[in-house]
């Protein structure tokens, strides 16, 4: 079996996939989050710290077992941001331009890895959101991508809707901040030209899962190896070598940086080249300490330290007002459960179904860096939907049954009557009234008016009544809650409505 | 505006030929009493109610004691079936008009030569994302597809054409669907039912559903608002479903139990009469619901039934 093909069958198919779960179709985001997003590194250790013994954290132990097993094969056949670079590398090198043994800059990303880490643990998720590949890459099929799609959908609606075809509808983009769209577009390009230039050389120096994973990958079971008897040292298997860890000269396969993407083997005419099991040698001894280069990793690690304290620092969210705290959606649980989780994949910006979560930016201060967010001028949460819940990867949004969510308060409503249409002009309006799902929004007849008053048990912060109310400013608002609680259920009093009128067969006029 | 206007040109030179046509060829058949049929008092009723039935069974009854369907769609016409389908609700809770009945008048219309029927709402939700969800949770959708209407998007901004409504009080202008302006007839189809704000939602209520910007009826004066629409079009045919009738929490509705099964249709091209007779089926004297008062006001019809010509007929009764 041909291990290079079986690799490119396997990642193609997980790229399309992973391209679909960011489509917004409710369906296939859920099937596919709760399997193939059960593989995603990050997601899945927060799932494992944060909530030991679910499901979901499983993953993370499966693909750690695994790497101690097979190397980096989560590189090349899941994480789709490494995908993504294999498809640029084939598009824009092609078989023309051959890759070279690069030098290994160790140091990069392993203080990146601790810097990341170490804030992470501190409460900065600046670096998780900013690096995780998955997170990285799930910005560019939420924004870019998605864009896009939608671009050419609407298109071939308004073609079609020249033959009186229905078939598809007018599909809206949701709210993107234009910093959100400069990080994406900006990280789409960054990672584009690594892979052009110097093919996995992201992975290998940025990534701080590809950092983690080739530490693991040092001491995995099955490796690269080239039989010293049989090489001929031509030099095939350097060519095509993205991750630039094959050393000719020492006749030596870096196993830290190999992303097992079975190129090498493939390449190699005189079976040289195997992948096959192999104690690990630890070559801990070649580092020769120069003073030169000890005095460049002391600075690189305690300035990690120090760096890693410094974003706690930059605008927290307890120093923040009340009202500017962003609305966070329902299953959340409470803001320091979110900041806890949330990597800002916006898995759950591309899914919701009303458009109502947008991606904030600094909102929630540098630590939690674009992070999504409800925004009731955008739309509003539809009391019917759970869709964000259902696809959270992280654990962030927390899965609700239709019915709790029904009854999580979000957010606490408040009229203010001196800008509100009926107490104002004494005319009705109701725009608040007939948007409310939950019966929050009462009419009081004074004066044959009917003027909108609130009862806050009911009220879950849904924000229908804020997204509807035609006056500007908005004269009823929602505030978030930090710790979201439970509404009371309505339960309407005695039914006046007659039943069946079978006896009565006259009309009323 | 210029596009307007030739839209507008054209749409009189096509009536006055057809209204000619109509004329000259009533008189060669030799029955020209068709067209002063609504003087004789036996002749085209004002207003029919029905009563007892299933919507279909109803609807059948009624429109064969309004004359046909043929009277109103002629041959090759386009009609447009507006339905309330504000919410994303069943129909057991009484928020949208009955799928069975939609079903029932698209049949209808085809039946009578239409050559495309129209269905569509701009629903009461103005979030993205939730006309989808009404169209398919109150099974209209669904129902005027298998009778082979087409079912029109009304969820942007680009299917809407300004229009101006001279003798408007409050909404002087507003943005109208472009299928009301170029379907050839009209039929509005909505659902008696309770309203928290305007006492009750019925036909001129149910047109706030043609309109891009319903919040400006709502910042405006939204009665006055209500009536003033009906100066710019008046619908061909209105058709309340008011089977059930939906009691309290109103215009969203709450359980099935909140809803009185009246088994009611009313069917009349008067748009204040017929809103007049439905809030007495619903328990209400039609001056408390100020936007019929108004459209009387403004002569956009009459509220006093005593002076309609009613036909009156109860299934199996």
């Amino acid at each position: 079996m041909n291990l290079k093909k079986l690799r490119i069958t396997i990642s193609t198919t997980v790229f399309i996939l992973f391209v679909l779960a960011f489509q917004g179709d409710e369906k296939i985001s859920t099937t596919l989050s709760n399997t193939l997003l059960y593989f995603q590194f990050t997601p899945s250790l927060l799932q494992f710290i944060h909530s030991r013994g679910h499901l979901l954290g499983l993953g993370f132990l499966l693909l750690l077992l695994a790497s101690f097993i097979f190397g980096r094969f989560y590189c090349s056949f899941l994480c789709p941001l490494g995908i993504l670079q294999d498809i640029f590398i084939r598009i824009f090198r092609g078989s023309r331009k051959r890759h070279a043994f690069q030098r290994s800059y160790r140091l990069v990303p392993y203080c990146l890895l601790v810097l990341t880490v170490v804030t992470a643990i501190l409460g900065s998720f600046v670096l998780v959101n900013l690096l995780d590949p998955y997170s990285l890459f799930g910005r560019i099929a939420a924004h870019p991508f998605k864009s896009l799609v939608l671009w050419i959908n609407n298109m071939m609606v308004n073609v079609f809707e020249q033959f009186d075809i229905y078939a598809l509808m007018v599909r809206k983009q949701h709210y993107i901040p234009f910093s959100i769209l400069t990080v994406s577009i900006g990280s789409f390009g960054i990672v584009l030209a690594f892979s052009i230039i110097s093919g996995r050389a992201y992975c290998n120096t940025i990534c701080p899962v590809g950092a983690l994973l080739g530490i693991v990958s040092r001491f995995s079971l099955f490796r690269f190896v080239i039989d010293k008897k049989k090489c001929r040292s031509c030099r095939s298997c350097e060519g095509v070598c993205k991750a630039g860890c094959i050393d000719i000269d020492r006749l030596e396969i870096d196993p830290s940086r190999c992303v097992a993407c079975f190129n090498c083997i493939d390449a190699c005419q005189k079976t040289a080249l195997n992948y096959q099991t192999q104690l690990a040698i630890l070559s801990w001894g070649r580092w020769v300490p120069s003073k030169r280069s000890f005095l460049v990793s002391t600075a690189a690690v305690s300035g990690t330290f120090l760096a890693a304290l410094f974003p706690i620092r930059l605008s927290p969210l307890e120093a923040m007002q009340r009202r500017q705290i962003p609305i966070i959606p329902p299953g959340s649980n409470s803001t320091a459960h979110f900041m806890q989780h949330c990597t800002a994949c916006h898995l759950c910006v591309s899914v919701c179904t009303t458009n109502v979560m947008v991606p904030a930016y600094l909102e929630y201060g540098v630590c939690g860096i674009m992070r999504p967010k409800l925004n009731y001028l955008q739309g509003h949460c539809d009391f019917d939907c759970n869709a964000c819940g259902q696809v959270c990867p992280t654990g962030a949004i927390a899965p609700l049954l239709l019915q709790e969510k029904k009854l999580t308060q979000i957010g606490t409503v408040s009229l203010n009557k001196a800008k509100c249409i009926v107490y104002v002009k004494k005319k009705h309006c109701g725009a608040c009234g007939e948007a409310c799902p939950t019966h929050a929004i009462f009419p009081v007849e004074k004066g044959l008016v009917l003027f909108p008053e609130i009862d806050l048990d009911y009220c879950i912060g849904c924000g229908a009544c804020e997204h509807a109310c035609p006056t500007k400013p908005k004269a009823i608002t929602v505030t978030s809650k930090i710790v979201h609680s439970k509404a009371q259920k309505y339960v309407p009093s005695a039914s006046t409505v007659q039943p069946a009128e079978k006896s009565n067969k006259g009309f009323p006029f | 505006m210029n596009k307007l206007n030739s839209k507008e040109r054209r749409e009189f030179l096509k009536k006055s030929l057809a209204t000619g046509v109509a004329v000259g060829g009533s008189f060669l058949w030799g029955t020209p009493e068709i067209l002063f049929a609504k003087a004789a008092s036996s002749g085209t009723p004002d207003l029919v109610a029905v009563k007892n039935g299933e919507p279909d069974a109803m609807f059948n009854q009624a429109i064969f004691m309004m004359g046909g369907m043929k009277k109103f769609v002629k041959k090759g016409q386009t009609v447009l079936v507006k339905p309330n389908i504000s919410f994303a609700r069943k129909p057991e809770i009484g928020a949208t008009t009955n799928p069975l009945l939609v079903k029932s008048i698209v049949a209808h219309c085809f039946g009578a030569g239409a050559k495309k029927v129209y269905v569509f709402d701009n629903v009461a939700s103005s979030s993205y994302g939730m006309a989808q969800k009404c169209y398919k949770e109150s099974g209209i959708g669904e129902a005027a597809k298998s009778a082979g209407a087409l079912v029109a998007p009304g969820d942007n901004e680009k299917y809407y054409q300004k229009v101006t409504i001279p003798g408007a009080k409050a909404l002087v202008s507003t943005e109208v669907h472009e299928l009301v302006l170029e379907a050839d007839v009209f039929i509005n189809v909505p659902i008696l039912k309770n309203h928290h704000y305007t006492y009750q939602s019925i036909a001129m209520k149910n047109l706030m559903g043609v309109v891009w910007d319903r919040m400006k009826y709502h910042s405006l004066d939204l009665e006055q608002s209500i009536a003033d629409f009906c100066l710019f079009k008046k619908p061909d045919l209105n058709i309340v479903d008011a089977y059930r009738v939906m009691q309290r929490f109103g215009p969203r509705g709450s359980t099935p139990e909140n809803v009185a099964l009246k088994k009611t249709l009313l069917v009349s091209n008067d748009i204040v009469a017929v809103d007049a007779a439905a809030s007495k089926v619903y328990g209400m004297e039609p001056e408390k619901v100020r936007y019929i008062q108004l459209g009387h006001d403004l002569n956009i019809g009459n509220m006093n039934l005593n002076e309609l010509n009613i036909r009156r007929h109860v299934i199996g009764g």
